[in-house]
């Protein structure tokens, strides 16, 4: 399910600039803590991991800081194993993500020479 | 104890990411398809070791185009288009091409080897991420298993225009991605489940939107077009 989609569902409307740029709530909850706390656990910035979780106890409980860092620890695998086989975008994920992919520019990150 | 506590933790952290991630550190140090135990030990190795490899600090940014004249930095004895795998994969992922995956099979490697060898490298990436981010440090690996590995080649794949064949059925191409080694998919796949909506008795201290804005965030900072 994209951000967009699950935000709509929980009655929110999330800015997806704040996946690639801003640093913002973005209209998550706690957005701006879990992009910081994305960016330094996926970057083994490990220093600023070690700051953010304290914050992210007070902040999100220590449950959902863990969970967080689990699920950045998931996609900083699984975005390697996607890379590394060279799969195409399938319909049901190019589907849920047209927007997202032409508002933040990720078609970039595919250019020709991928395949 | 194999090689990873996560009682010791300040965290919490839920009794199914703790076994899956022992389950990968133990699958890690057995033989696997075309990898031995030994090797599989030495990739995981060499995927820690890469961040401090000088000639991929050198050539971030650049297009992975060549392997011949390469030299990394590496001393866990593993071949040369294996250690390019592995530093590719570990500090550019998001600049692999299919220039440079030919080149790693022209130099020698099996696809169904390099399949298992992404698998190795991501599993150990997961588990050493969360590991480090829950404030652990790495975990420690467990002795290497004897035994030679069990070739395996799966017939039910076909070409969806991927690097490799996946596997002939499937919603998600993420999800058919390594289906040519089945105890590849199910290695990675092992470690990976709990981090995500994978089965239905996944649950997050997190609403949906806060998991799924993790999930596209690190995507986009590994600049994952998928």
């Amino acid at each position: 399910m994209s951000l967009r989609e699950s935000a709509k569902n929980s009655g929110q409307e999330a800015d997806l600039k704040m996946v690639t740029g801003s640093t913002s709530d973005g209209g998550v909850p706690h957005g701006e803590l879990l992009v910081e706390l994305s960016d330094a656990v996926a970057g083994w910035r490990w220093d600023e991991v070690a700051v953010l979780r304290p914050r992210g106890c007070r902040e999100l409980g220590p449950q959902a800081t863990s969970d967080a860092i689990l699920v950045a620890s998931g996609f900083n695998g699984i975005t390697r194993v996607a890379d590394a086989i060279g799969i195409r975008l399938d319909p049901h994920t190019a589907e849920a993500s047209v927007e997202l992919r032409e508002n933040l520019g990720l078609n970039a990150f595919a250019p020709q020479e991928k395949w | 104890m194999i090689g990873i506590d996560y009682s010791r933790a300040a965290l919490p952290v839920g009794s199914r990411t703790g076994a899956a991630h022992k389950n990968t550190l133990r699958a890690l140090a057995a033989p696997g398809a075309w990898w031995s135990g030994p090797e599989r030990l030495a990739i995981v190795r060499e995927t820690r070791e890469a961040p401090e490899c000088p000639l991929c600090h050198a050539r971030t940014r650049s297009t992975f185009t060549t392997i011949g004249g390469i030299e990394h930095d590496s001393s866990n004895g593993l071949p040369p288009e294996a250690v390019e795998v592995v530093h590719g994969m570990r500090n550019d992922s998001g600049h692999l091409t299919r220039h440079w995956f030919d080149h790693v099979i022209a130099a020698g490697m099996r696809p169904e080897a390099y399949v298992e060898l992404v698998a190795i490298v991501a599993s150990s990436v997961v588990v050493d991420t969360f590991a480090q981010g829950i404030g652990l440090g790495l975990p420690d690996l467990p002795p290497a298993q004897p035994g030679t590995p069990t070739p395996e080649s799966s017939k039910d794949v076909v070409d969806a225009g991927a690097w490799v064949p996946i596997a002939r059925e499937g919603r998600f191409n993420i999800l058919r991605s390594l289906a040519i080694v089945p105890s590849a998919r199910d290695l990675f796949f092992g470690a990976f489940d709990t981090s995500y909506y994978r089965t239905p008795e996944t649950r997050f201290a997190l609403a949906r939107p806060q998991v799924e804005l993790i999930a596209s965030r690190v995507s986009a900072m590994n600049e994952c077009f998928y």
